[in-house]
């Protein structure tokens, strides 16, 4: 055993191979086993299909230290899909010293196909019978003994929420990974054939019948709730009001908070540091100072964080819930129209927190044609950055009205720019074909966590951005060349956008990153009241170019290699065409009518 | 109409190769299955396709119509009652044998006949290679048009998209699996219950799947 610990700890960290691969089908909860065994913070969702990418962590027991991979959620090891792909090219290349065969209780048959498939790797395996209480409260008694006999499989049940026998899965593991035996893998990159399949099924239903004890079935807890959200006319309804829940959370919450955040910055750390400048000599470096370590900070605490924060946190608990995937039921019939399908509206939705993630989420759309159409849409779909943008300037200095004004006209051109596309894109559209999750309460500790890591991840690649951001932009306006610079671009800027041509600055940092636009705004305008520096067909105007153009950087390296060089420079420049066209036509139209002016 | 023995067996093999691959095929299978070329199979298929028994889809590919699987279960079904009856009454065990018997047999047989011959064998459920034997009166539709909880079972696809396939085959939509719709959108897509779970599916993705009312 002692030498074999050394063993354990002599092995390079290095990303790949993993000595625990944890493998199963969607929404059997997997990513909860895995953060339950590492603390890491990974994306747990009950979307199928959305930890598209690997998750390593790390766990102590008894001493040894253990990597542990957490792969997408299949269905099967037929590459039907990207997830399927990435787990089947892991198992093969970097094979794990045991695999750990997470299965829905509830769902075991179906999820018994998969572990059929994987047994005949013939990498060591465990079940982990998960659910388990969750399924004798539905009515279903599982024999795991005669389960694990029958599988030749060591099966153990447990509750990955809660922790019960993760204890007992991993000495399971770790016997298997101390012991000598070296997995010979046996591997097919042929995808089964449907005789193949059904013989599977066949089995795993013989199994079924064998292991499983069915009493009276309880109605589920949730069934009305899955009844009224399926519904079209009650679930339309409560689509409409969960979007306008999250509007209004975003708009009251999040504007609260950036107040709340303002207040105590400034108090705390920004009063102090602009005295502490107070005492610099030189005017430009104390100008330089103050934006990046004072102005700067502060207004990414008040337009992005506190948006940002809120909309993740809803997000995570509509993810986990289940909700998403009945959206996508029932507005597959609406997608038709755009010729997509259902599939297509969870990284949509995805979209309205980071186009990023929701970019690399279109890879559960089964074809490219579907994906290039549905990344596009993604482009222009407001992220939480652009709902910074239009919450903290539009909504904040002329109301909500407007803000939703905002969001109506660019998903009214998202319709429009997904009628044409659909229409004009060669290939046909492949139909939805979708598991529906059942209703779970989300568990707080995992949105939490969830949200935790996206915004950890927010900090501390925007922060240094804005910081460095505003230095420069106190530099250029200290040395007085923002103008200069800013002269080419005035015709644009000044002619066509009728915006303060020094607006043109802060439009091309967001490109950096989209919220940078309106922190430098409020640097540039050289207040927080925007309406002292902008009339409010100004700041309209800025919001919704500053909507439509392509996200940030981020998103334009994600397309670039998820569609390659051409089409995402093209994406790119459109956007930009388009958000200019349009804040120009805008900005006319409503001079034209007298609104807003 | 009494149809010719050719087109009959025609139609018994593209039923059985799209049973086994739940898909729609393509006209080089069907040629190779019946050990003919391509193109006498190919003028074969446009005159079936011409009786409303197929259904020439993008592509080139074949699919038994409704009309198509309904005769093509008829002359499957008197082919495996042959086969149970030189198998079981008349002690025939050599598989060549009985299936060279019911394959000459089989186009001569009357619907009346046959349906004798299953009451004289007491219904038999499978043929001696463990096959189902077609009910006599089954509805075949596709799957967008089945009611709401009603029982049925997977026939087969008409799809022709691989991954949709493979798609289907790891969620248990193969040949012969239960499924019921639990509920359903006019024009929209269907909530099926498939082995304890619940799928959405599209409705065009539906309306390419034939299943067996029970």
């Amino acid at each position: 055993m002692k030498k074999n610990c050394h063993n354990l700890s002599a092995k390079k960290t290095a990303l790949e191979s993993a000595h625990i691969a944890i493998v199963g089908n969607p929404n059997t909860g997997k990513s909860c086993l895995f953060n339950h065994l590492t603390g890491l913070s990974v994306t747990v969702s009950n979307y199928p299909g959305t930890t598209v990418e690997l998750f390593q962590g790390k766990t102590i027991f008894k001493g040894n230290e253990l990597r542990i991979v957490d792969l997408p959620g299949i269905y099967a090891l037929d590459a039907a899909s990207e997830d399927e792909d990435v787990t089947k090219n892991f198992l093969f290349k970097k094979t794990p010293e045991v695999l750990i065969n997470i299965v829905d209780a509830n769902l075991l048959e179906r999820n018994l196909y998969l572990t059929l498939q994987l047994k005949k790797l013939g990498i060591p395996m465990i079940v982990a019978l998960n659910f388990h209480e969750e399924a004798n409260d539905n009515g279903i008694t599982i024999d795991s003994k005669k389960l694990s006999s029958l599988l030749g499989l060591p099966v153990i049940p447990m509750d990955a929420l809660r922790g019960a026998g993760v204890f007992k899965l991993m000495n399971q593991s770790l016997d298997i990974i101390s012991g000598d035996s070296k997995p010979k893998i046996n591997f097919s990159k042929k995808p089964s054939t449907v005789e193949v399949a059904r013989k599977r099924h066949d089995k795993a239903r013989k199994i079924i019948e064998k292991v499983v004890l069915k009493g009276k079935t309880k109605v589920s807890a949730y069934e009305w709730l899955d009844r009224w959200t399926t519904e079209p006319l009650s679930g339309s309804l409560i689509m409409v009001g969960v979007f306008a829940f999250i509007f209004a959370c975003l708009f009251y919450v999040g504007a609260y908070l950036g107040g709340v955040l303002n207040t105590v910055f400034t108090f705390l750390i920004g009063n102090p540091i602009k005295q502490l400048t107070s005492l610099i000599p030189n005017d430009l470096i104390k100008l330089v100072l103050d934006l990046g370590l004072v102005d700067g900070i502060n207004a990414g605490l008040q337009v992005a964080i506190p948006y940002i924060a809120v909309f993740y946190i809803l997000l995570s608990l509509l993810e986990d819930s289940g909700y998403l995937p009945r959206i996508a039921y029932l507005i597959d019939r609406f997608m038709h129209k755009l010729k997509l399908h259902g599939k297509a509206v969870v990284p949509m939705l995805l979209g309205f927190g980071c186009s990023v993630p929701a970019i690399l989420a279109t890879r559960v759309m089964p074809n490219k044609r579907e994906r290039l159409i549905t990344a596009i849409l993604i482009n222009l779909i407001p992220c939480s950055a652009r709902t910074a943008i239009i919450l903290g300037a539009t909504g904040l200095f002329l109301g909500w009205q407007y803000a939703l004004l905002i969001y109506g006209f660019v998903l009214g051109l998202i319709l429009v720019i997904g009628f044409i596309l659909g229409r004009t894109l060669p290939g046909t559209s492949t139909g939805l074909i979708m598991e529906m999750p059942k209703y779970r309460i989300p568990n707080i500790k995992n949105v939490l966590k969830k949200t935790g890591a996206r915004l950890k991840d927010f900090i501390v690649v925007a922060f240094p951005i804005i910081i460095v951001g505003s230095m420069i932009l106190g530099l250029l306006q200290g040395l007085n060349l923002l103008e200069l610079i800013m002269r080419p671009f005035e015709p644009l800027i000044e002619g066509w956008l009728l915006l303060p041509a020094v607006t043109g600055i802060t439009l091309i940092y967001g490109i950096l990153r989209k919220e940078l636009a309106l922190e430098m705004l409020i640097l540039v305008a050289g207040t927080a009241t925007l309406t002292d520096f902008m009339s409010p067909l100004q700041i309209f105007i800025f919001c919704l170019v500053a909507t439509l153009y392509f996200p940030c950087i981020a998103t334009f390296a994600v397309l670039k290699n998820e569609f390659g060089w051409l089409k995402s420079t093209i994406i790119a420049i459109s956007t930009i065409i388009l958000a200019v066209l349009i804040g120009g036509l805008v900005g006319r139209l409503f001079m034209f009518i007298g609104f807003l002016v | 109409m009494k149809l010719s023995k050719q087109k009959e067996d025609y139609l018994k093999e593209i039923y059985k190769l799209q049973t086994k691959k739940n898909r729609s095929l393509k006209q080089a299978e069907i040629a190779s299955k019946l050990k003919l070329s391509k193109p006498t199979t190919s003028e074969m298929v446009k005159k079936l396709e011409t009786d409303g028994f197929l259904l020439i889809q993008e592509k080139r590919a074949v699919s038994l119509t409704k009309k198509g699987i309904k005769e093509a279960r008829k002359v499957h079904r008197k082919h495996q009652l042959i086969e149970v009856f030189f198998n079981k009454l008349l002690n025939i065990k050599q598989k060549n044998k009985f299936h060279t018997e019911a394959h000459k047999m089989e186009h001569e047989l009357s619907d009346e006949a046959s349906d004798k011959l299953d009451d004289l064998l007491n219904n038999p459920d499978f043929c001696p290679d463990g096959n189902p034997i077609p009910d006599k009166n089954s509805t075949i539709i596709e799957l967008n048009k089945l009611p709401i909880n009603k029982a049925a079972t997977i026939l087969f696809a008409k799809t022709q998209d691989p991954q949709d396939l493979t798609r289907l085959s790891s969620l248990g939509i193969v040949p012969g699996t239960n499924v019921s719709i639990i509920k359903k959108i006019s024009k929209g897509p269907i909530m099926l219950s498939v082995k304890e779970s619940e799928l959405a599916l599209g409705s065009e993705i539906c309306s390419k799947i034939y299943v067996e009312l029970k």
